[in-house]
Parts: C-alpha cells; structure tokens; sequence
C-alpha cells in the first residue's frame, strides 16, 4: 500500500448510502414497524387540532354538552394511543440503532486490525480510537433522534399540507409560497456549515490523540520536565475545536433566530391578514382560522427540526464517509491468491530488494541474501543501516518497493499471510504486553498452546523464577504493558511467547537487549537446542548474541556492505572488527569466543 | 484494566460512593469562572421565554377580538383593530429574535467549559505517578477527558445548556402559569393537579438513571480500553495471528456494551413517556373543564385556545425540568468519573510533584536568625555567616536558598533549588511495587560524588531501573531517603532538577513533535 493508499481515500456518497443501507437491510423490519408506528403518531398529533376545531365551530356554539364530551373522550383516546404507540416506535428505533452501530462497530474494527502496520505508523491510537467510538456513534444518534423526528417531521408536514389544502386550496396556495424559499435559505446556509462541523470532528479526534500520546508517555513527560509543554499543545488543539464549534454554533443560530421570527410572528400576521377578512365575510369559520394558526405555527417546526437535524445528519453524514473509507481501504492481505499455503523446506531468498517508508529515502537498496532451513543468520550494522526493516518485511508488515522476496522458490506475497506468520516466532524491540496474565501474554490468548507449554518456555528462557515470585504466579494479572514488571521482565515474556509458539522460523530483534549477561548467556546455552533444525534471523547491537551465526550480514546504509563468518568478517571487514574491538576491547584475532564473552 | 495485587489494600483507590461531592457546590464554582456569561444567558433566558409565552396571549386577544367583532359588528373596518393587534405581535416577534442569540450563547458555553475542563483535569494527571497509571489504564483516561466531557448529554453540556434548558422551561412555566392565572385562576389551578405525580414519579426513578448510567459509562470505557490496548500492540497481534482472538474480545465488550445500552435507553424512553403523559393528560383536563366553561359561557374561544395552547407550550418546559435531573445524574456520574482521577492521591515524597520557591533568590549561603547557612551572601536585611549543615529544606517561606539550609523549629514548606550537585546519597532505601511480594529494592545504600561514574550491573528484575527511578523521582522509597546535596529529594524544586539530569532510556517513547518542541 503507498502512502498515498494509507491515507483515507475519498469515498462516494452513492457508496456510503450503499454500505450503509447493507448495515440497515437485516433491520427492515425493525424499520417498517417504527415508520409505521411513526405514522400511526403522527396522524394523531394531526388529528388534535381537528377535535379542536370541531369543538370550536360545533359543541360551543351549539352549547351542546354531550357533543362536547365526545369530542373530549376522542381525545383523550387519541392521546392514550400515541402514548403506547411512542413507546414501541422508540424502543423499536432505539434498538434498529443500536444493532446497526454494534454491527459497524464491530465490522470496522475487524476491517482495521487486517489493515496493513503502515497504516497504523500513519494515524495515532488515540485518532483510531475516535473513528471506531466516537464516528460510530454519531452514526447511532442518526437512529436514536435525527431519523424519528426527520420522518415523524416531514410526515407531519405532509399531513399539515393535504389538510390545508382540503380547507381551502387557495389559501393554501397562498400559505406555502414562502416555504420553498426559506427552505433553499435553510439549505444553503447548512451547506455552508457542513465543513465546519467536518473540521470540529477533525479536531475533536486530534484533541483524542494528543490526549492518548501524552497518557501513554507521561513517564518521559515527567522525566523531563515537559509536562508543561504537554499542557500547551493540548490547549491549542482543545482551544481550535472550541472556536471551531463557536463560529458553527453562531452561524447556525443566528440564522435559525431569523426564520423562526419570519415564520412565527410574521406567517402569523399573513395567515390572520388573509383569513380574518373571510372569518368576517363568513366564508371561513374561527374554527378553521384556529385550524390554520395551530398548523401554520406548526407549518415550519418539520423545518426547524430538520434544520437542528441537519447538524446531526451531516455529522453523520460526515461521520460514515470516515468509516467507510476506513472500511474500503485494502487489507494487507489483498493478493490474487491468498489460500497458498507456504511451505517452508528450503529457503528464503531476498532478491534484489529495496523498500522505502517514504518515496524518495530508501532503507534497503537491492538487498539480496539467502537463509537456507536450519542456518542461523545474523543481522549487524549501525543504528538506521535497515535490519529491522529486513526482518519487518519478511513478517509482511510493509510491502517492499522492489526485488522480490522467495520462500522456496514461491513469492512472498503469492502466500497466505496468516498462515505465514504462524511460521513465525517474533521477539521485537519493542516489547509490548497485553493487560491480562503472565500466562495469555506469552500464549497471546491461544488455547491452543496449553499452561504446561507455557511453563515449559518460561523455564527455557529462565523467566520462571521471577514469574514464581510474582503474587499469583502466571497467573498474575499484568499492568497496562506491563507496567508492574521491570524491562528485562517484559522482555523475557516477549521471548517466551516465541518459545511457546515453537515456530520453524525464529526472528529477535535485539531481543536480548535489556537483559543481563548472566541471564543472556543462559538464555543462549537453551536457546542453541531450541534452534537446531529451526531456522533464525537475529538482529543484535550486542555481538554475543551473533556469533555462533551461520552467517553474519553487515548492513550498512540499506545495503550489506559484508557478510561471512565471524572470524571472516573478524579478518577481511575492519568495519566490523572496530564493532567487535568496542564490545570486546581484550579480544584478540585467535581468541575463541567462549573467552571473549 | 487495573491491577492490584491481593496483598495490597484498596486505600489508594478511591471510588465512587467514597467521593461524596457536593456536585452543586463543584457546579457554582465552574460557573464563579466565567460568570459574565452565565449572567448573560441568564437575562436573555428570560427574555426568550416571556416572548414566548406572550404569543399565545397575543393569539387569545385575536380569537376574542375577532369573536367579538362576529358577534357585535361596529360601523368601523373592524381590520383596523386586528391590525393593531398584528403590530404588537411583530414588535413581541422581534423580541424574540433578540433573543434567540440566546441558543448559539449556550453552544459557545458549552465549548468554553469542555476546554476549560479538559485542561484542568488534564493537568491534574500529569502530576499522578505509577499507582495512578497502573490504575487507570490509558483507554480509560481518554474517555473521561474526551467522550465524558464532549457533546450531549455529557457533562459540558450539562454544565450551561442541560441547565439553562432547565432555567428556561422554569421560566417559561413560571410565566405561563401568571399568564393561565391572570386570564382564569381556576382553571390554571386544574392545570397542577399532575404536578406532584410527576415529582413523585422522578424521585423514584432518578436514583435508578445514575446506576444505569455509570453502567453504561463503564461499558464504554472497556470499549475503548479494548481499542486502545488492540491498536498499540497490533504488530504482536498480527505478527502472533491474532486478529480472530481480538475481534472476539472487543466482541464481547460490545455486546455487554450493547445490554447496557439497551437498558439505559429503556429508562430514558419510560422517563420520557411518563412525563410527556402526565402533561398530556392535563391538556385532556383541559379540553374536558376548558371545554365545558366554553360551552357554559363561562370562558371565551380565546381563553379555551390560549389554555391549550399553554398546555402544549408547557409538556417540553415541564420534561426538560426532571430532565435536570436525569441528566443531572449522568452528569454527575462525568465529575465523579474526573474527581476520581484527581483525588487519586500523590505521595508527599516523589520530586515530580513539588513547586518552585518565590521570593529572594539567594546565593551561596545566608544566615538567618536560628539558620546556621554554609558559604556567605549578603542579602538585603540580611547578614551572613558561616556554614549550614544542609540537612532538610529550605522553611523560610519567600526566601529562595540553593543547596540547602536547615531552620530548627521551622516546618519545611519550601523547596531547595539544585544548582549542583555534588552528592547523591541514597539511606536504606527500600520499594516494592504494588502488587508485588518481594522488594524491588532492599535497604539500598551507597553515594556518588560529583565527577564518579556509579555503574549498576545485575540479573534481569534485580532493581536497576528501578534505582533509577526512585533517584528520577518518578518513585517515592517505602522507607529510607535519597538525598541530594544532603537534602531530601521529595525536597528538591524538580525543575531545576530535571535539568541537571540527562538519561538514555532502554525504552523510547516517541512523540509525534519534534524532541525540541517537546
């Protein structure tokens, strides 16, 4: 995927409107209950005035009691019924919500862990975080509130204008003529606010972000005395959402303030201006004048509901349009044919490779060596020279720019990628574990590795004692990565997890950095059982871990510069002999290695 | 997810029902900081609902004129006193556009307070230390300081439009019941009967709306643990094939999320209901009383469509009033879920936490009366002399003393400034972790003077970071000291500490500026 790939693409509205009514489909019927009970509500909130008018123009005037009563019983059953009827149309959408957004939640987290790691070098935990809660919900209130009342208004409004219109059609005419202009007023200016809210969405993901960076560092913040300038970043991004959301806020506001003075007084003062001369003439009735008032008043609340929806809706809108693009990213695994099962019985060739993380700065340049099954291959070089891109590309974390990598023959990429992995044990740099126990941090909650495995590696790579010691043993419930354990600690944990997964192909990256000698060597000592008949690729600043290597590649600015043997290279490269006389400063050309660690 | 170990006891951990906030009290002084605008809002509150409940007035005063009119022709075009009428209507209409600044005030405030609360409580963490993390785990803390504070009906929001919607359907009843009571008494007073059913009714139902509420808060909260944890770790995730395990994982904390859900909107739309009923069932009172007074004569078509139209004003005046509190409730649950995090208590003794001392800056020594002070400076008013022990901290409030100085009979309040350090003395410092048996150091004791090089070599979980930790200050020991200069370090202004302090971590941390900036 290029860089241009991991950024959100642009999603159509046609194909937002299509995945999304995918979401909604098995929930049709939940939606045909709710707009029909919708119906059935606003039918009588139609039906109020309509009582009222019959008791106006018929029961007062006629000082007929028991027709007054009747009318009076019809609306109280009126009310009764849009009562029960509410609440089954509310639960009903509140639910259709709810299993729509669990269900894009649900697929769209699914759909974000197959993406591939650029994409997550690209976008912090706290904005992906943003775009799984907080996007998805947005979507959810689109249920919950914006729809019920959008459909209840927009009936409502259709309702109100066949009601007129069967009173009196001219006046009806007369009525509406303001309407669609106010209406292309409303729009337009909602179409001016939309990239606003856009923009306050923005920031609101950034002022998450900022927030779980600094969380997530607040060691180093503390350390050195920069919690200040943590408090300073995060007040700019806070305080640009702020005055984002305020110009918003005004714009919206202000405007609605004007349509709803020309809409309430000022239609009121056109409806009575029209209908009092024909009240007086005795063409109309008080009645029906009441009937106008109370649907004209309300002629323009579908309207302003919309409007105040509206905001929701493009938040919405604007909301899906993230998560889908998210959704139609390609996964990491999007290759012709990704049922191969690889077959690893040879070797593994890099061919000519190259690959950069930004187009123009490669990491590896026409990188090209072979590890055959059963050979321990070692990577050595300057900090930045590309050995943990090599070993990042062959665990199919990035796509290499060119070259080809060979697994038997076979590309790469041609084979499936999880079946792949499993072929792998990994050790990174970084260590990262899991809240939960000492026990599913090293199966990485696979049932399949049982507890006597999982003792079995601890023992190998002499983490046992200290897992003894911990309050409930493996069973120890760790800190947030690990928090409650010392580096070394963590770092044994991280080996035993490739221990346990007993892969035919091993890869450390500086896995043995941050323990000790003495438990480095013994890990060392177990680790040469371990990997005979297994196949490693070992990346090490620290020359001790090497030096049994089949082989040892010297990288250097994205290249090898040398590869051979220890002694090999001792003799040929002085590149790596000042690497080994700075680790081993009594080490002499003869010396065995034994004596030199 | 928090860990604590059996071994440790909860006093660390203070939960919700421990707090006891007084949440108005917490509310009133939020308000004290930006009180113009709260007066603001205020005013044009009343404003908008005085002009709201004058337009029904203004309607009945048509009806009636118009009725009147029908049943008693004059010789004059009777247009021309509905006009007058239509006047008066434009001119309360016009009011009320004034007032609908009203709303995009209330928007902004809201925006003001989720900023100011953000930061507030964002500053409080940043002086927490390892308890604290190892309690809330990161998911967590971004929720309270982002999802709980954003948009309705979270506590921002709560904070001015949760409230002056209550302040203006308070108004607006008010001024609709003077108004119902100015034009019939007696029909106004049949109008309250639902009101003391409906107050009822909330105190039964509230206390249930903040459990279900807090349930639900911590629902989401998992979520976005779950999300946290998933995104960080996903190289092992995906190196280890793990992508099935943890969709099913957030699975689970989805569905769980989902009952409460489901749960909290059941209430919410009962709440809704009941409310919404109960003044629908006084708008039936009126048209059964208010139509039988009409049909008697006893009251005008204006004063029946004027007491109707009061009632359909009055049902959402009257929900959003309990609503106060429903969303009151859940607000409150927000300022719990933020007290709990800034009362999480921190250590006197870690460095990290302490103030810089104001006032004289001071060089080398000074000698006040009872001070016995190393070097010598003459400070105004001051005479000096000799040399101190530099033992404890510097007391003397507004004196500002580097190294140190040693005050008999004055408590320490101040902190020492490090200029250099020449010692670094760790006493019989001892620490265990939480959750944790064995010690992670034990009656740890050495020095290093300035100019020597202290290497620290052991086994894998022998206590090295965590020396270099405590002598960071980022741990306070259990027992024993670590001294700088002879001065206790929880004594030290850790500003200038820092400063003296450059580390090369195993672990790097990398933050998305540049280390400059940062």
């Amino acid at each position: 995927m290029s860089e241009a790939q991991v950024q959100n693409t642009n999603i159509s509205k046609r194909l937002v409107f299509k995945r999304f009514f995918s979401y909604f489909k098995p929930y049709w019927f939940l939606f045909a209950l709710g707009l029909l009970a919708l119906l059935a509500v606003t039918a009588s909130r139609l039906a109020g005035p309509l009582i009222l008018r019959a008791i106006i123009d018929k029961a007062i005037p006629q000082k007929d009691v028991s027709l007054m009563l009747q009318y009076a019983f019809l609306y109280f059953a009126l009310v009764i019924f849009m009562g029960v009827i509410t609440y089954f149309e509310s639960m009903l959408m509140v639910r259709l919500g709810l299993n729509v957004v669990t269900n894009i939640k649900s697929d769209l987290f699914a759909h974000m862990v197959t993406l591939p790691v650029a994409y997550f070098d690209k976008h912090q935990v706290g904005e992906l975080m943003a775009r799984v809660e907080n996007d998805t919900e947005r979507v959810k209130q689109l249920f919950s509130e914006t729809a019920i009342m959008l459909i209840t208004n927009i009936i409502y409004f259709i309702g109100m204008f066949i009601v007129f219109i069967s009173i009196d059609a001219k006046l009806a005419g007369i009525i509406f003529i303001p309407i669609p202009f106010l209406l292309a007023a409303f729009l337009l200016v909602f179409d001016k606010l939309r990239p606003l809210y856009e923009k306050a969405r923005k920031k609101y993901a950034e002022v998450c972000a900022v927030v779980t960076e600094f969380v997530q560092g607040i060691e180093v913040l503390q350390v050195f005395k920069k919690t200040e300038k943590a408090v300073s970043k995060l007040e700019k991004v806070s305080k640009e959402k702020r005055d984002i959301e305020i110009r918003a806020g005004l714009i919206e506001y202000i405007f609605m303030g004007g349509l709803q003075f020309l809409a309430g007084p000022l239609f009121l003062t056109l409806i009575i201006k029209l209908t009092a001369p024909q009240i007086f003439k005795g063409v109309l009735t008080v009645g029906t004048l009441l009937v106008f008032i109370e649907y004209g008043m309300r002629l323009f609340e579908p309207l302003f509901a919309i409007g105040e929806n509206v905001r929701s809706i493009q938040q919405a809108r604007v909301a899906m349009e993230r998560i889908f693009s998210i959704m139609s990213l390609e996964p990491e695994e999007a290759v012709a044919t990704p049922t191969n099962k690889p077959e690893f019985k040879h070797a593994i060739e890099f061919r000519d490779v190259s690959f950069a993380y930004k187009e123009g700065e490669p990491v590896l340049d026409h990188v090209s060596f072979t590890v055959k099954k059963g050979q321990t291959i070692a990577l050595v070089g300057p900090s930045g020279s590309g050995k943990t891109t090599t070993v990042s590309l062959l665990c199919r974390f990035y796509p290499y720019t060119s070259g080809e990598i060979l697994v038997d023959g076979v590309r790469l990429e041609s084979l499936d990628l999880h079946e792949w992995r499993k072929h792998i044990g990994l050790v990174l740099q970084d260590i990262y574990l899991f809240p939960g126990t000492v026990l599913e941090n090293v199966r990485v909650y696979n049932d399949k590795f049982t507890e006597l495995d999982v003792f079995k590696a601890l023992e190998t790579v002499h983490a046992d004692d200290f897992v003894r010691r911990l309050p409930h043993g493996a069973y120890t419930e760790l800190a947030e990565r690990g928090g409650n354990l010392s580096m070394g600690e963590k770092q044994l944990i991280s080996f035993a997890r490739a221990v346990v997964f007993n892969a035919d192909i091993i890869i450390m990256d500086e896995a043995t950095a941050s323990v000790d000698v003495v438990t480095e060597k013994k890990i060392q000592r177990s680790m040469k059982d371990l990997l005979k008949g297994r196949t490693a690729i070992i990346v090490a600043h620290r020359l001790s871990s090497i030096l049994t290597a089949d082989e040892i590649l010297f990288f250097k600015n994205g290249k090898i510069a040398a590869r051979g043997k220890h002694h090999e290279l001792l003799a040929e490269y002085p590149e790596y002999e000042e690497l080994v006389r700075l680790q081993f400063p009594d080490l002499s050309a003869d010396a065995e290695l034994d004596e030199a660690t | 997810m928090s860990f604590i170990g059996e071994e440790e006891t909860m006093s660390d951990t203070i939960h919700y029902k421990q707090l006891n906030i007084n949440h108005i009290a917490w509310i009133r002084k939020l308000w004290s900081e930006k009180k113009g605008l709260v007066a603001l809002l205020f005013v044009l509150t009343l404003i908008s609902s005085a002009v709201a409940v004058l337009l029904p007035y203004i309607s009945k005063l048509l009806l009636d004129t118009i009725q009147r009119l029908l049943e008693h022709p004059g010789t004059t075009d009777p247009m021309l006193e509905i006009d007058r009428l239509l006047m008066l209507l434009i001119a309360v209409g016009f009011g009320g556009f004034i007032a609908s600044f009203f709303p995009a005030i209330r928007g902004m405030t809201n925006s003001v307070f989720e900023h100011l609360l953000r930061m507030k409580f964002f500053k409080k963490i940043l002086e927490k230390n390892y308890k604290f993390f190892s309690e809330f785990a990161t998911g967590d803390i971004v929720t309270r300081l982002t999802s709980d504070l954003y948009d309705f009906p979270k506590l921002s929001w709560f904070l001015c439009s949760g409230i002056f919607r209550a302040v203006e359907s308070i108004s607006k009843v008010l001024f609709c019941l003077i108004a119902m009571m100015l034009i019939s008494p007696k029909l106004t007073l049949f109008s309250l009967i639902p009101l003391p059913l409906m107050l009822a009714v909330f105190w039964v139902t509230s206390d249930k709306v903040y459990d279900v509420y807090r349930k639900n808060e911590k629902a989401v909260s998992e979520v976005n643990e779950q999300l946290e944890m998933s995104f960080s770790g996903v190289r092992i995730i995906k190196a280890y094939a793990c992508e099935d395990k943890y969709r099913r994982f957030f699975n689970e904390v989805l569905q769980k999320r989902w009952k409460t859900e489901m749960t909290a909107a059941k209430l919410d739309v009962i709440l809704h209901l009941i409310y919404q009923y109960i003044d629908l069932v006084a708008q039936v009172g009126i048209v059964f009383a208010g139509g039988l007074m009409a049909v008697r004569g006893k009251i005008s078509i204006g004063t029946f469509y004027a007491f109707y139209t009061y009632l359909m004003m009055l049902i959402y005046p009257i929900l959003d009033i309990p609503q106060l509190f429903v969303y009151g409730k859940k607000a409150f649950v927000n300022i719990d879920r933020l007290e709990e995090m800034a009362s999480f208590p921190v250590p006197g003794k870690s460095a990290s936490e302490k103030d810089p001392v104001p006032g004289i800056h001071v060089q080398g020594g000074v000698s006040v009366p009872g001070i016995h002070v190393q070097g010598g400076v003459s400070v105004p008013g001051i005479q000096v002399q000799g040399n101190v022990p530099l033992e404890g901290s510097v007391p003397v409030p507004g004196i500002q003393v580097q190294g140190g100085v040693s005050v008999p009979g004055i408590a320490p309040q101040e902190k020492t400034i490090a200029i250099d350090i020449a010692t670094i003395d760790f006493n019989e410092v001892s620490f265990t972790y939480p959750g944790r048996v064995e010690k992670a150091l034990d009656g740890v004791s050495f020095r290093v003077t300035k100019g020597e090089r202290l290497g620290v070599i052991g086994p894998v979980g022998s206590g090295k970071s965590t020396l270099i930790k405590v002598l960071l200050g980022l741990l306070p020991p259990d027992s024993g000291m670590v001294k700088i200069n002879g001065v206790p370090l929880d004594a030290i202004d850790t500003e200038t500490y820092a400063k003296k302090i450059g580390m090369s971590r195993r672990k790097l941390f990398c933050f998305l500026e540049r280390l400059r900036k940062i």
